[in-house]
């Protein structure tokens, strides 16, 4: 809020600093310089710009662009020790590596569709809005997991006679042993055999350790996000020919004692972060104003030295026997400068953010940014078209006290 | 559900020098910034927003404006100017961008050679599981 009646009054609520918005001159004061940029990571500072534009960019990325993640989990059985709404929950928050462009939002069935007298829903799922996922895995011993083979190898041998009828069957067969066995995904990396180091020694003793009993007499005691399957619907198989995964491979989703079985059907959605975090394209999207740090009078070289050594980022340091501010940047705004007395003025830049995105990896980050920009202005455009409609609305109703339209 | 108003005016006697506007889904993302957009203009003698509820997703924006001007005019000139400002920000990025993936490109993340460790041996144990299991 602020009352725009003289400018001298601006400047007392402001601290003595009139920041001027010039729409036509914006480019020219406005700047940004790119920091770091990798695969998930983007840091950059913006110069010019002020504390409401910047939010509006960081609450964006946060909450308005969609991603895909799963929303309905259909339990056919699960015998684990985690419960079947816990384990949804689970299967909702993982991400998954797919560009939501190619989806559109599926809409909220009303209620009317739903055929009362057989109690079955109407569901608006197709192909354009859903991604259909599979998780069967069942934990055995391995004992028990090696007569299973020998009956199924016997099978398989009984099956040779009579190729031509039974070629179907092989192919169902194969799917179900793909899936009961561990799918840990190998990195691309060769296998070099390299000298052993220190850090290799630390690294076996750590292995040996997390490998517990239970992981060397059972198969498939850990549920991880490689055992996510995805089933192609419609024309997906030619539209993501590559195939669709989680980001990561190795999220743990559940653990699993011998017997113990789960085999669960998820549907995913486009969705926003608004409606649940789990569409959050961000780990999380952030800003900080950066300092600004002012000497005030002229210190001597003994003064300066105690400066130097209180500031706990090394922010100050003497060069050719002159006090210097060299790494503004990383001052944290502790106040230890502040506490002797040094002359020492802090402050916050009030138009210069350093900016940092974390993405989950399903999107890079410089294109979340690009998107949030994007979505910032199609609200503005279309909240512009709603009021030039009202105005021609208001040209043929005049004198009326509430005008409402759509 | 059916998507019905997006922006209401409200004004007193239909004099639109004062008005409040009430828009429907959005919050402080887009009002803040109109807000401090019709802050700078010389002609809004006021301007405030205020969000009535939390639960409820909608905005109050109130704007007064110098004689003769119409509030709702000066409203339409922020949104644009927000635009034309956001045009130039995404210019900008994309330039720098280009420079610095030209100049650099992506870096990667630097990580402990003992995770890289620890992730190779993992990798050893966890096939020769899997040769046990086949």
């Amino acid at each position: 809020m602020s009352i725009n009646v003289g400018k001298e009054k601006i400047s007392q609520v402001l601290d003595g600093e009139i920041l001027e918005f010039d729409p036509n001159n914006f480019s020219e004061n406005f700047s940004i310089e790119i920091e770091k940029l990798t695969k998930d990571r983007m840091e950059f500072v913006m110069r010019g710009i002020e504390a409401p534009l910047a939010n509006a960019f960081r609450r964006i990325l946060l909450s308005d662009i969609p991603t895909i993640a799963i929303e309905t989990v259909s339990i056919k059985n699960n015998t684990s020790v985690i419960q079947d709404e816990v384990l949804a929950h689970r299967l909702g928050l993982i991400p998954i590596n797919v560009d939501p462009k190619h989806f559109k939002y599926r809409p909220k069935q009303p209620l009317q569709q739903q055929d009362k007298n057989n109690r079955q829903e109407i569901s608006n799922a197709s192909e354009e809005n859903t991604l259909l996922f599979n998780l069967h895995v069942r934990c055995l011993k391995k004992t028990d997991w090696e007569k299973i083979k020998k009956s199924r190898e016997l099978l398989a041998q009984k099956q040779e006679k009579t190729k031509e009828m039974n070629l179907e069957k092989e192919d169902e067969e194969e799917e179900k042993e793909k899936k009961l066995k561990i799918e840990i995904e190998i990195g691309s990396e060769s296998e070099d055999e390299e000298e052993e180091s220190e850090i290799d020694e630390r690294a076996k003793e750590c292995v040996e350790k997390m490998l517990t009993q239970r992981a060397k007499t059972l198969i498939n005691h850990r549920v991880l996000s490689s055992d996510l399957v995805w089933v192609p619907i419609g024309n997906q198989q030619t539209t993501f020919p590559k195939g669709i995964k989680p980001v990561l491979p190795d999220i743990l989703i559940a653990k699993l004692n011998e017997g113990q079985e789960i085999d669960v059907e998820c549907e995913a959605v486009k969705g926003t972060g608004r409606e649940h975090a789990k569409w959050c394209p961000v780990c999380t999207a952030s800003y900080r104003m950066l300092p600004s740090i002012k000497l005030k009078k002229e210190l001597t070289k003994k003064v300066s030295k105690k400066l130097v050594k209180t500031c706990p980022m090394k922010v100050f340091d003497i060069e050719d026997g002159l006090l210097e501010i060299t790494n503004s940047r990383k001052c944290t705004m502790c106040r230890e400068c502040l506490r002797g007395d040094f002359g020492v003025e802090l402050g916050l830049v009030k138009n210069q953010f350093y900016f940092w995105i974390e993405s989950t990896g399903i999107i890079a980050p410089e294109e979340l940014f690009q998107q949030a920009l994007e979505i910032f202005k199609e609200k503005c455009l279309s909240l512009k078209n709603n009021l030039q409609n009202f105005t021609k609305k208001k040209n043929s109703n005049e004198n009326e006290e509430e005008m409402n339209f759509d | 559900m059916h998507k019905s108003k997006k922006l209401e005016i409200q004004t007193k006697n239909g004099n639109l020098r004062n008005a409040t506007f009430t828009i429907h889904e959005e919050s402080h993302t887009l009002a803040n910034t109109v807000r401090y957009v019709l802050a700078h203009d010389d002609d809004v003698n006021f301007v405030g927003y205020s969000v009535p509820h939390p639960s409820e997703f909608k905005v109050n924006v109130r704007v007064q404006t110098q004689q003769q001007k119409s509030s709702i005019e000066r409203f339409d000139l922020a949104l644009e100017n927000l635009c034309l400002v956001t045009n130039s920000i995404q210019d900008e990025f994309k330039n720098k961008l280009e420079k610095f993936k030209e100049e650099k490109g992506i870096q990667k993340e630097e990580v402990d050679p003992f995770v890289i460790s620890l992730k190779r041996q993992l990798r050893k144990e966890y096939k020769k599981m899997k040769a046990n299991i086949d």
